[in-house]
């Protein structure tokens, strides 16, 4: 599995947030721009972001794609948790 | 000849702007404290220029091009990112002696890559706007940029090869000019990963000992799946702060600070380097 399309996609929402609205409204069509592997798409799809950081695609990115993809309101703890596989760990400061 | 007369180890954690306020106040303040003595000292030392050596976060650069080592040699503004709660803005580059230090690494065996025009992101712009203050000061920036974030990483040992040659080139420049260096970063910090929150004091220790006792090859001769385990992703920058002991020839450093700071998700800690530079 190759992460440099993933890594790619993610950066350029960072970069250019308003291709998230595009990705949104048709999500497949947006993917076949994109060399990616049926693993791959699937993830992307799913804004499965554990399973992306997992396999191996930056944390940087992750982190920086989430609040893009699911709101601000969720960072840091929706994000750990989800990171967690669902399960909250211990937040920071506590 | 030019004089490098200070240099620092300090954080670049972007939340001492964004999420200043927090139940672990007492810390914050000592290293937002720590990050105002090393102004007053570059202030009381008359620093000119002072090149700040950080790292990209994959916001500037992303996966078609990622340098090894970049230095800013013109227009300079920041930060990149909104949500530092700091309103960009410009400040001056010492473009004469930037072009002066990439060239003289491009004449050494050092291949920089080269931004005429650069936004920096929190790597260099904590450190530039809580502890260089270049609107106020009039302190001029030199920004540099290591991999030291986002892979391929820089190797350690260049790193503060790259260090050793910068600070030769501030020597070999003919202007009478004082100069420091900032080489930034967190210790243990876990970014973006299911470790994030997690910061490990002992790692901390163990590297902040390294440095005050001005063992440079102790620091270059840690393996990242070392760091990566015991100090996270994060600590891969302490690469930045190799830079400065390289530059500084550090036989040691004065700890200013050190505050392990959940809530921070790092372990911040400052000191003030001591060498032969």
């Amino acid at each position: 599995m190759s992460i440099n399309a993933v890594e790619k996609i993610f950066w350029e929402f960072g970069n250019d947030p308003a291709r998230v609205a595009t990705f949104r409204a048709n999500t497949e069509q947006y993917l076949n721009d994109y060399n990616l592997d049926a693993t791959e798409r699937e993830m992307v799809a799913k804004v499965d972001l554990k399973a992306l950081a997992d396999a191996g695609v930056s944390t940087l990115l992750t982190m920086m794609v989430w609040p893009i993809l699911n709101g601000p309101e969720g960072m840091p703890f929706a994000y750990l948790e989800h990171m967690n596989g669902g399960k909250m760990p211990m937040p920071p400061g506590s | 000849m030019a004089n490098l007369v200070a240099g620092f180890c300090m954080p670049h954690d972007p939340l001492m702007t964004a999420n200043p306020k927090i139940n672990q106040q007492d810390s914050a303040d000592t290293i937002l404290a720590g990050m105002e003595s090393v102004h007053q000292s570059l202030i009381a030392a008359k620093v000119d220029t002072v090149i700040v050596a950080g790292d990209d976060h994959y916001t500037m650069f992303g996966p078609h091009c990622l340098p090894q080592y970049l230095i800013g040699i013109g227009d300079l503004d920041g930060p990149e990112e909104p949500w530092l709660e700091i309103d960009r803005y410009p400040f001056s580059n010492n473009t004469p002696l930037a072009e002066h230090i990439m060239n003289y690494g491009f004449e050494n065996g050092f291949d920089w890559a080269v931004a005429k025009s650069l936004t920096v992101d929190h790597g260099t712009m904590l450190p530039i706007h809580l502890s260089v203050k270049p609107q106020d000061s009039g302190m001029k920036v030199i920004p540099v940029y290591t991999a030291s974030g986002v892979t391929p990483l820089l190797r350690t040992r260049r790193a503060y090869q790259l260090g050793e040659m910068i600070g030769a080139a501030v020597k070999a420049w003919d202007k009478d000019e004082n100069v420091a260096i900032l080489g930034t970063g967190g210790i243990s910090h876990w970014v973006g990963s299911k470790e994030m929150g997690r910061v490990n004091p002992e790692f901390d220790q163990m590297i902040l000992k390294h440095v005050t006792e001005g063992n440079a090859e102790a620091l270059i001769n840690l393996s990242d799946e070392y760091v990566l385990e015991h100090g996270g992703n994060g600590a891969l920058e302490i690469r930045n702060w190799l830079v400065a002991m390289g530059a500084m020839q550090a036989t040691g450093a004065e700890l200013i600070c050190y505050e392990p700071i959940p809530e921070w998700i790092t372990g911040c800690g400052i000191t003030e380097l001591k060498g032969a530079a």
